[in-house]
């Protein structure tokens, strides 16, 4: 008997709009985009999951789809599709969601040139995945731009991981990534938050003791925002004790903890 | 102005000291004129079209109770360019800046007018407002419905005094067709149609050089990197999505903002929104350009905007925003106001009506709240609620479903994708 080689299943209607994302033609390209948009959204509507997690599995496959290219030295696996494609590709699995589908923009960071689109996706997606993989790229990721962009996502989530991990980085040898660490700090309702800032801010200078000023009192009203008055009134009475603090912080020190009661 | 004043006198008291006890004439009050110490320090930040014509040019430089210390923009061309206006207009010298933080951080500045692209508007604000100062920002107050919850938060904490550029507030014609709406003098309000227009196209542009006067890098700021074209800035750049929501968002901010007076939804805002929208096919402009957009306020009143032109009670309108109640009708747009029954225009209001926030000049009012620490007549989270229902809007017609909107929790109930996108993410460093 001869050898039958298995057929090949035409490409997709999702997959020939993947291709048409990397089109040199910028407007066919952005019909691909919204045609894949109106996919995705229309996969959110509610009672559609099973829609949603196959339209994942998709763009996530082509997220992470490679290709071999020849070297001098011999073969490499590189991303099948450009930064520009990635991107969309990573805000486009953001849209959908799912734990499955973080380990696959997860993965995709790890190459360098697109991956602040897809930390972009990563920061909208809000399960404890993401939240673990921020973690992750804020401490190792390579570059300090980078890490400061993963920290900035890490300010919108709360939990003990977060305030471990932010915590930790007021430390860190990078001066702007310890800023950030501050500024998502800030946004923390944990009230033990408060003792870096008091130390960091018996040292600093400038911009940065302005900045860490700043977050502080944006600590206090998290707290006082969150309920915790005790807390938050602590807060203010360090800021309007604290000689070094500016006069805008003391005020709004005073209003917030004068609405504590 | 209390703060502000004492500090400057500070300051100028220790200078006194410090100098032959001469003081100038200028130092006191001539008729008629604010003294120095009374005037509110204004810095300009974006200078460009809106910023340096309207602005600057217009309202600060002519406004004797405002001295501007300093011009910021992101173009060197932009900023020399205004620099020379306030020389030629005051032989004064001013700071000129490329960095907004820079601005915000000199502490003989009282307020900031911020008249940037409006991706830009929100961060900027804030920074503002932690730095101690009053602030005038330019519609759409925000990008995002988040953005604007921070925003009235910062406010609050900082008791700063915020003024919206959504200035169809303090114009008459607008003031009196809400307060006829408010009073039933149209009857039961049941519908409310905004007409804002569409938008062109545009067209595809190589990837250029940006010029040298541009940091292209810092006009950008928060959003996705993209290589430059010269149709994304300046004015164009409110076509493209990640600068702005196109007109829903330019003029939204203005004849939904009148809505939402007149239906007296300040603070507050609809119940469930649903809405189709079309883009132009082939781009790059990528914001809808062609839209219907359904709201459902309290008390069953229902609203609707659209890209128009349309007629409504047999008036043509191609912008501007009409009540229809069940009594009635008022149609008001800038310039023109019409009702149903042209009497209504010349109602007398009498003690017992519901009078609505009285304010004939949209800077002014800023000045004159800047003084006495009251709330300005477009307060941050007046200018926060009407961006909202714009991007509701925007927000229902890339989904394409009806959704509910809780005003309260200012979230959506039962759809996490449209809760995804409330706020964006920005690119490094920037964050709010």
């Amino acid at each position: 008997m001869p050898e039958t080689k298995e057929k090949e299943a035409p490409p997709s209607q999702e997959q020939k709009l993947i291709d048409q994302l990397a089109n040199s033609d910028p407007g066919k390209a952005y019909q691909a985009y919204h045609a894949l948009t109106e996919k995705v959204t229309s996969a959110g509507d509610p009672g559609k999951e099973a829609e949603r997690e196959r339209l994942a599995k998709v763009l996530a496959g082509a997220l992470n789809a490679t290709k071999t290219v020849k070297e001098r030295r011999g073969e490499k696996q590189v991303p099948r599709y450009n930064e520009k494609v990635r991107g969309e590709l990573a805000r486009l699995v953001s849209l959908i969601g799912g734990q499955q589908n973080v380990e696959a923009i997860s993965k995709a960071m790890n190459e360098i040139d697109a991956r602040e689109a897809e930390r972009f996706a990563l920061d909208r997606m809000t399960d404890e995945k993401s939240t673990a993989s921020l973690i992750e790229f804020a401490k190792n990721g390579l570059g300090p731009d980078f890490r400061i962009g993963c920290i900035n996502a890490l300010g919108f989530r709360q939990g003990k991981e977060v305030v471990g991990a932010l915590t930790s980085l007021t430390n860190d040898k990078n001066a702007g990534v310890r800023q950030a660490a501050f500024n998502s700090l800030a946004n923390q309702t944990d009230p033990s938050a408060d003792q870096a800032f008091a130390q960091a801010i018996a040292k600093a200078q400038g911009r940065d003791l302005l900045a860490l000023q700043m977050y502080r009192v944006r600590l206090a009203g998290t707290l006082a925002d969150a309920g915790n008055k005790e807390a938050a009134k602590k807060v203010c009475q360090a800021i309007t004790a604290d000689k070094r603090a500016l006069k805008p912080q003391q005020k709004a020190a005073k209003i917030i903890a004068s609405r504590l009661g | 102005m209390k703060n502000q004043t004492r500090r400057r006198f500070i300051k100028s008291s220790a200078a006194l000291m410090a100098a032959p006890a001469i003081v100038p004439s200028s130092v006191f009050s001539k008729e008629g004129q604010p003294a120095p110490s009374d005037k509110v320090i204004v810095g300009s930040i974006g200078v460009g079209d809106l910023g340096r014509r309207h602005h600057l040019k217009n309202m600060l430089l002519k406004n004797p109770r405002i001295e501007v210390a300093a011009v910021c923009d992101v173009d060197r061309d932009h900023r020399d360019l205004a620099a020379r206006d306030v020389w030629e207009t005051k032989k004064k010298k001013v700071g000129v800046y490329e960095d907004f933080r820079e601005v915000c951080e000199r502490d003989d500045i009282d307020a900031v007018l911020i008249a940037t692209p409006d991706h830009w508007h929100a961060l900027i604000a804030n920074y503002a407002m932690q730095c101690g100062k009053d602030v005038f920002c330019e519609k759409p107050l925000t990008y995002t419905i988040d953005e604007g919850k921070k925003l009235v938060q910062t406010a609050r904490r900082y008791g700063s005094v915020f003024q919206t550029g959504s200035q169809q507030r303090s114009d008459k014609r607008f003031r009196l067709a809400c307060e006829l709406v408010r009073n039933g003098k149209i009857g039961k309000l049941k519908q409310v149609d905004t007409i804002i227009g569409g938008i062109n196209p545009g067209s595809w542009q190589k990837p250029a050089t940006p010029p040298s006067a541009l940091n292209w890098d810092f006009w950008l700021g928060p959003a996705p990197y993209v290589d430059y074209a010269p149709n994304r800035v300046h004015y164009q750049f409110r076509w493209f999505s990640s600068y702005s929501g196109g007109k829903m968002t330019d003029w939204g901010a203005h004849h939904n903002d009148i809505a939402q007076w007149g239906i007296g939804a300040d603070g507050s805002g609809p119940l469930k929104v649903k809405g189709k929208g079309e883009r132009h096919p082939n781009g790059p402009h990528d914001v809808f350009f062609n839209f219907d957009v359904e709201y459902d306020y309290p008390d069953g009143v229902k609203m609707f905007c659209h890209s128009g032109p349309i007629e409504l009670n047999g008036v043509k309108i191609d912008n501007g925003v009409m009540f229809t109640g069940s009594d009635g009708w008022v149609f008001v747009k800038r310039g023109k106001i019409e009702a149903s029954n042209p009497e209504l225009l010349k109602t007398e209001f009498s003690s017992g009506d519901e009078r609505l926030y009285l304010s004939n000049h949209h800077h002014n009012n800023w000045l004159d709240c800047i003084a006495s620490r009251e709330r300005a007549i477009c307060d941050v989270e007046v200018g926060h609620r009407s961006c909202t229902v714009c991007h509701l809007g925007n927000i229902a017609m890339i989904l394409g479903r009806e959704l509910t909107w809780n005003p309260e929790k200012e979230e959506f109930e039962n759809d996490a994708q449209a809760n995804l996108l409330l706020r964006r993410p920005m690119r490094s460093p920037w964050t709010m």
